[in-house]
């Protein structure tokens, strides 16, 4: 159990820590996906798909609460999330399908036809930085723009 | 041996398949035939003489012809496939299906190659000097039956997936392979220097020696030593006789 | 007007009991579907909808006309040297034979969402084969249903309801009661949470718990007190639970298939279910995520023998996932021209193929705005397959079904997306002759 005084510390040196991250499907983001809300109604999408669900303990250990935001890092990119209390065990997170989560998910199939979706190793800490939107996400890749 | 040599001058954007390079489609050809010899780039035919530079001489015989490849090709597939005498060097990297199907022959590569080397081979030898990718000597998908005979050794590191259904050859790597080696093996050698994780899954025949220390998964069950090496059989779960040794 | 025995063209359940309430072709009310699927049913009159075809100027999009769009779409698909037809599966079996043909047409490459998904299934399924049943037969006769890296509360809604978990079948008269329904995750899901017994999996390491499973199955013994962090008591427990049931069912989700082990852990999971089958009746049954995304492997296979990643650049089919496949052929940018129908790659693509989808010309045939639209250099208005047209699907269980449809598209120049592919299959055999 850590106690209040050290989450501060905690935020205030940036504590990162390692997690395995899962990514997949849930109703709330599966309702947005299907309803074809994802550009008019970017709100409800940015709410249900760019969010962390983290172990409470482990929240506790970087120093975040809930709905504060945390930066979620690979070796391919970081993204920047907002952070949900979730049923996960120490050291894992769940980030639900889409824009959010692939920025940062390689590529890499390991010759199976299928990336890394579920299981590559990550950095979480808190940040004071926001989540930025379906658009602000797409600008970035399309050159020129 | 008479020798030709194909220097890379230009690599098409999307890659390129090269299956027509092996000595049985060079020999009794003339240079001239040679730079006329159809590759493939995506849904487009290329000649030869607009990738390559050419020098050399072509033998009567496929036996008696080698074929040295300089450059990178780390993103040509298919080289030497099919082949069954004669012998190919590349002077650098490769890319996928390296010797697929291969009866005889020698392809040697001094630098990295990429996944698929050697897929149901029968015979022959393949060396990588460098590293090399997945599926090595194995079956092709929703096949049963991989390596059947020849050689391969990389020596440096490889992937995951080496002499899956392997039933018969050798495959040696010296330095680490990820995960999984000689799933479904039923005969056959395979040596690794080190080794991450999982092998031997559903093993019923054949060998993997494994060069350093490891900790044998619960479905070998431990049965001797030979010399310095700690022996194990299994998999367990499929009732196989499948041997895995490991240097203790 | 209220429809009946309407399907909801969603996830791999195909629910096909659904009432639809339709005034002046708009849907007033929707019965019997779950949050997905009746959120799917209001796509038709999303804000997002797209109703014209549009092209790309710069930062924005002007409207063009419908033989525009065809004419630009077909012309981008016969110049290209590595053109990639991707999607299909929100759509009918019809649609996807002539999508088919077009990638056959240009000498491209084909795939859809199960390249990346259950496809590491169907490599397992070719190397072991699949002890399987139907939907049907799980509702009337399983008595043990075992959710594997599924966590089908969230990802098929209706499916305990509707399937595995409450109905009275045949053989199950009490329902849930006749029921023990075993979950096995990373993380205690919500269907964990309505299970009768919860099994917590070190992440990674599903492979080693399914073959100490077939070890416990023989009466064999190991000499670890744990495997992927759970006890050997419990897991001669589980082989046990296995092993007496009367009619085993094992759904098995993307957990197991995406984690390290990939259709390594697929095929161990198939072998292990055949042996199950030496004392019990046994059945694996893939949980597809979208709705006819199992008529894509059928249809590919019916017209290549292959199931999915197919290219057709030597004017033959040829298979190798891994190396044919959309992600790594987006990721090696192999691909210079793509059309994406019924799928949102720029969403639930990595970062490196989304990075190549915006470098090449791409074609999105889409019902509404998405990621991928807003990525494309040209914008075809979708048909919603399964309500505006009819469509031949296949259910999870690989069961063939008919939707019906029951409403009209919002423009009249196309009737399906079947029609909408085969007037640019059309197109390019015209620009092809024409350059004869």
């Amino acid at each position: 159990m850590i106690p209040e005084s050290l989450q501060g510390i905690s935020r205030m040196f940036k504590i990162k820590i390692k997690v395995t991250l899962d990514s997949g499907s849930t109703t709330k983001q599966g309702i947005v996906m299907r309803g074809g809300k994802k550009i008019v109604r970017k709100d409800e999408y940015r709410e249900t798909s760019s969010i962390c669900l983290m172990n409470e303990e482990d929240m506790k250990f970087i120093g975040v609460v809930e709905s504060g935001n945390v930066k979620l890092e690979t070796d391919v990119g970081s993204v920047v999330l907002k952070v949900v209390k979730g049923d996960c065990p120490r050291g894992l997170v769940f980030v639900p399908k889409g824009p959010w989560v692939n920025s940062v998910i390689d590529a890499d199939t390991f010759e199976s036809g299928s990336p890394h979706f579920k299981g590559m190793t990550a950095e979480v800490q808190a940040t004071d930085k926001r989540v930025l939107e379906v658009d602000e996400l797409l600008r970035a890749y399309k050159p020129g723009e | 041996m008479k020798t030709m040599t194909l220097k890379l001058v230009r690599m098409p954007d999307a890659g390129l398949e090269a299956e027509n390079i092996r000595p049985e489609s060079f020999a009794g050809k003339s240079v001239d035939e040679v730079t006329n010899i159809e590759l493939f780039s995506g849904n487009k035919t290329l000649r030869l003489r607009e990738v390559f530079e050419v020098e050399g001489n072509t033998a009567e015989n496929a036996g008696e012809q080698h074929i040295i490849l300089e450059g990178d090709l780390s993103r040509v597939k298919r080289i030497g496939e099919s082949m069954t005498c004669g012998e190919i060097t590349i002077k650098g990297d490769v890319g996928y299906h390296l010797g697929e199907n291969m009866s005889g022959g020698i392809i040697t590569v001094e630098g990295n190659a990429g996944s698929w080397i050697g897929t149901d081979m029968t015979g022959g030898e393949i060396t990588i000097k460098g590293n090399a990718g997945s599926f090595i000597g194995c079956a092709r998908r929703g096949m049963s039956d991989g390596m059947g005979g020849g050689k391969i050794t990389v020596e440096g590191d490889a992937g995951s997936e080496v002499g899956d259904g392997m039933h018969g050859g050798e495959i040696t790597v010296n330095g680490n392979v990820d995960s999984f080696v000689g799933s479904y093996m039923k005969a056959g050698v395979i040596k690794v220097g080190s080794l991450g994780s999982r092998p031997g899954y559903a093993m019923m025949g054949g060998k993997i020696i494994i060069q350093k220390r490891f900790e044998m998964p619960f479905y070998f069950r431990e049965t001797g030593k030979e010399g310095d090496y700690a022996c194990h059989e299994g998999d367990v779960g499929f009732k196989g006789k499948g041997v895995i040794q490991a240097k203790e | 007007m209220i429809y009946r025995e309407v399907t909801c063209p969603v996830c791999g359940c195909g629910c096909d009991d659904i009432e639809v309430e339709v005034e002046d072709n708009t849907i007033k009310n929707v019965k019997d579907a779950c949050g997905i699927g009746k959120s799917k049913f209001g796509e038709i009159g999303s804000l997002d909808r797209v109703l014209k075809p549009m092209k790309r100027e710069g930062k924005d999009f002007v409207e063009i006309s419908w033989g525009e769009a065809i004419d630009a779409a077909a012309k981008i698909l016969v110049e290209a040297d590595h053109p990639l037809i991707y999607g299909f599966s929100e759509n009918s079996c019809e649609a996807m034979k002539v999508g088919i043909d077009i990638a056959e047409r240009i000498r491209g490459f084909v795939d859809s969402q199960s390249s990346h998904c259950h496809g590491l299934t169907i490599i397992a399924e070719q190397r072991t084969g699949l002890p399987s049943c139907t939907l049907g037969m799980v509702m009337n006769y399983a008595d043990l249903i075992i959710y594997w890296g599924s966590n089908a509360m969230d990802s098929h809604p209706r499916h305990m309801s509707r399937f595995s978990t409450y109905p009275r079948g045949i053989y199950r008269k009490q329902g849930r009661r006749d029921r023990k329904i075993v979950v096995l995750d990373v993380r205690k899901t919500c269907t964990a949470k309505i299970a009768n017994h919860f099994i917590q999996i070190e992440p990674n390491k599903d492979f080693e718990l399914i073959s100490a499973l077939r070890i416990a199955l023989d009466g064999g013994e190991i000499k670890q007190e744990k495997i992927a962090g759970v006890t050997w008591e419990e897991i001669k427990k589980l082989a046990e639970m296995m092993k007496n049931c009367e009619y085993g069912v094992t759904f098995v989700g993307l957990g197991l298939t995406h984690s390290a082990g990939k259709y390594n852990n697929i095929d161990n999971l198939f072998s292990l279910a055949k042996k199950l089958n030496d004392y019990t009746r046994f059945s694996v049954i893939p949980m597809r995520g979208h709705y006819n995304v199992a008529g894509f492997n059928e249809v590919m296979t019916w017209r290549s023998g292959y199931p999915f990643a197919v290219d057709y650049f030597r004017g033959y089919p040829r298979y190798n996932p891994g190396e044919t496949s959309v992600i790594d052929m987006l990721a090696r940018k192999e691909v210079d021209a793509m059309l994406s129908i019924s799928a949102d790659p720029g969403a639930h693509f990595p970062r490196k193929c989304v990075e190549r989808m915006a470098e090449i010309p791409l074609i999105s045939i889409e019902v509404a705005r998405t990621p991928t639209t807003e990525l494309a250099e040209l914008i075809i208005p979708g048909v919603i397959s399964g309500m505006e047209s009819e469509a031949t699907y296949y259910r999870l269980d690989n069961v063939p079904l008919t939707a019906k449809k029951f409403l009209d598209p919002p423009f009249t120049q196309t009737s399906s997306d079947e029609k909408t592919l085969r007037m640019i299959y059309n197109r390019i055999v015209e620009l092809q002759e024409g350059r004869v």
